[in-house]
């Protein structure tokens, strides 16, 4: 039987004629730095099929109801769906309030936390664990909230903060606008999603990759695709 | 470390064409052993005689063995082109950093599997895991699995996070993982699936887990990404993969006795190459002796 070997070869590469975004120097710039930060081994991730979420009764109504409407706000990105479910088994994005605390520190680094951080931290109190294939395509993520935190001012925003960056893996910046959910503080104005947030989801999923993405290689393919379009 | 099986499979691959001149000269059975390997089986010195009839060829000692009857199952090279060795390599031996390193070892299930699921496992779940595990399995004549009531029965456990901690080394576990014990011969004997129901939360998504983790503990493997998508082997699974053509190629020949079982990388190649060029040049397809 003939083997199945592959490389990236120009097949693979035939969506950069669509992929206008990658001109505009400014978002592209602004895009990296939500996607890599200044990681060179950070590889994209992407979430594949719609995301089924299912959302712990624990979660204190009002927020519930304003989180639903933040994500159903989320205009139509390609290859990014959104759908709720109230089956456990059918879901594959599970928003769990423990008991235990939890945050993305480890105990000891945030044990030297100041209080005015942990309020600025979105992951100070929640964090998420994706479960992957070896391809980074994302099959399921666990988004944990501590019980303490939910009925505190900035809960909401920071639900709203901490599952946006979860569907990119996204990195907050201080260059990102005020207003963005992707700015790297927790402020009262950050109450939709803006213009800007969503163009940072398209850059994410304008297309579903089918070989490894860090930045060196999403720099490439920039460079390809100001080849193409010559 | 060389294997028993590795030396008797090279035995054989000698031998093999040993008795194709011997056919014609003599009414009893002669073998060529290369010098080292020799040492390792026989483990006694050699005698002035055995010296004086050293056979030197292609830049190796070869000593004779009068009258060798070998036992064990005979089994005929299975001839694959390089662009298939090359994919099997990579998930056979451990592949990392875009290279191969010549003494990872393949491993391989010589026994039945036994698999005990532990309470926690609903039925549906192990169903749908046994409809998966099944589909790898039926084709492969030499690889059988089962499911067991009694944990002592079993030589394959899979249990959740919570329950009785089946496996201790995998007790501070955060990722859902299988750990593995293989002899001295390469053969997988034991396995444990650990499921982190915190990463895992769902029977869905502890469904998908335990597919993977099967399907590598079947032979230590590694996912190659240079395979298509279509391929479980190519690690792009989620709860929808099936095992492709090519994948079952691959199995099949893991499990396949026309190559030698329990090499590591250096040896496999050097088989390969010796195996090869004797068909090319003298037309002859050289067999594997396996012995247990």
């Amino acid at each position: 039987m003939d083997t199945t070997l592959v490389k990236i070869d120009s097949s693979q590469l035939s969506f950069l004629k669509g992929f206008s975004l990658l001109d505009n120097k400014n978002l592209v710039k602004r895009y990296k730095w939500h996607a890599f930060r200044h990681y060179k081994n950070r590889n994209i991730t992407q979430i594949i099929g719609p995301l089924v979420i299912f959302i712990d009764s624990d979660l204190p109504k009002n927020v519930k109801s304003e989180f639903i409407k933040f994500i159903k706000d989320i205009p139509k990105i390609n290859n990014l769906s959104f759908a709720f479910t109230n089956d456990f088994e059918k879901a594959n994005y599970f928003i769990d309030v423990m008991d235990n605390e939890v945050s993305s520190y480890p105990y000891e680094e945030k044990l030297e936390l100041s209080e005015a951080e942990i309020k600025d931290i979105t992951f100070s109190e929640m964090t998420y664990k994706f479960y992957a294939n070896n391809d980074h395509k994302l099959l399921s993520c666990h988004f944990k909230i501590s019980r303490s935190i939910i009925n505190d001012d900035l809960f909401l925003i920071k639900l709203k903060k901490g599952f946006f960056r979860s569907l990119g893996n996204f990195f907050e910046s201080k260059y990102a606008p005020k207003e963005s959910i992707l700015y790297n503080k927790p402020i009262l104005e950050t109450k939709y999603i803006t213009d800007y947030d969503i163009m940072m989801l398209k850059y994410h999923y304008q297309h579903l990759y089918d070989f490894k993405v860090d930045s060196e290689i999403f720099d490439s393919l920039i460079i390809l695709r100001k080849k193409i379009i010559k | 470390m060389k294997t028993l099986i590795t030396i008797l499979s090279l035995f054989f691959v000698v031998n093999s064409f040993a008795q194709e001149e011997n056919i014609k000269n003599h009414s009893h059975s002669r073998a060529l052993i290369p010098l080292k390997y020799y040492k390792q089986k026989f483990k006694k010195p050699l005698t002035q005689k055995d010296s004086l009839n050293f056979v030197y060829r292609d830049n190796d000692t070869l000593v004779v063995i009068e009258n060798y009857k070998p036992k064990g199952i005979r089994v005929p090279y299975k001839y694959k082109d390089s662009t298939f060795l090359d994919a099997y390599t990579k998930v056979a031996f451990t592949y990392s950093n875009d290279s191969l390193k010549n003494k990872t070892v393949m491993k391989y299930w010589k026994d039945d599997v036994s698999i005990f699921f532990s309470k926690s496992i609903p039925k549906k779940t192990k169903k749908d895991f046994m409809v998966f595990a099944n589909s790898l399995v039926n084709k492969i004549d030499s690889l059988n699995i089962n499911v067991v009531k009694h944990v002592e029965d079993s030589n394959y456990i899979i249990y959740n996070s919570g329950d009785f901690e089946y496996e201790s080394r995998m007790v501070n576990n955060k990722e859902s993982e299988y750990y593995m014990y293989w002899n001295g011969k390469n053969q997988i004997y034991k396995t444990t699936i650990k499921i982190i129901t915190s990463v895992n939360f769902n029977e869905k998504t502890k469904l998908i887990a335990m597919k993977k983790l099967f399907f590598q503990s079947l032979g230590n493997f590694t996912f190659n990404n240079e395979l298509e998508c279509i391929n479980y082997f190519s690690g792009c699974f989620n709860e929808n993969s099936t095992v492709s053509n090519f994948d079952m190629e691959l199995l099949k020949y893991h499990y396949s006795y026309g190559i030698c079982k329990g090499t590591n990388y250096e040896t496999f190649m050097e088989q390969h190459k010796k195996a090869k060029d004797i068909l090319k040049n003298k037309n002859v397809r050289i067999g594997f002796l396996h012995q247990d």
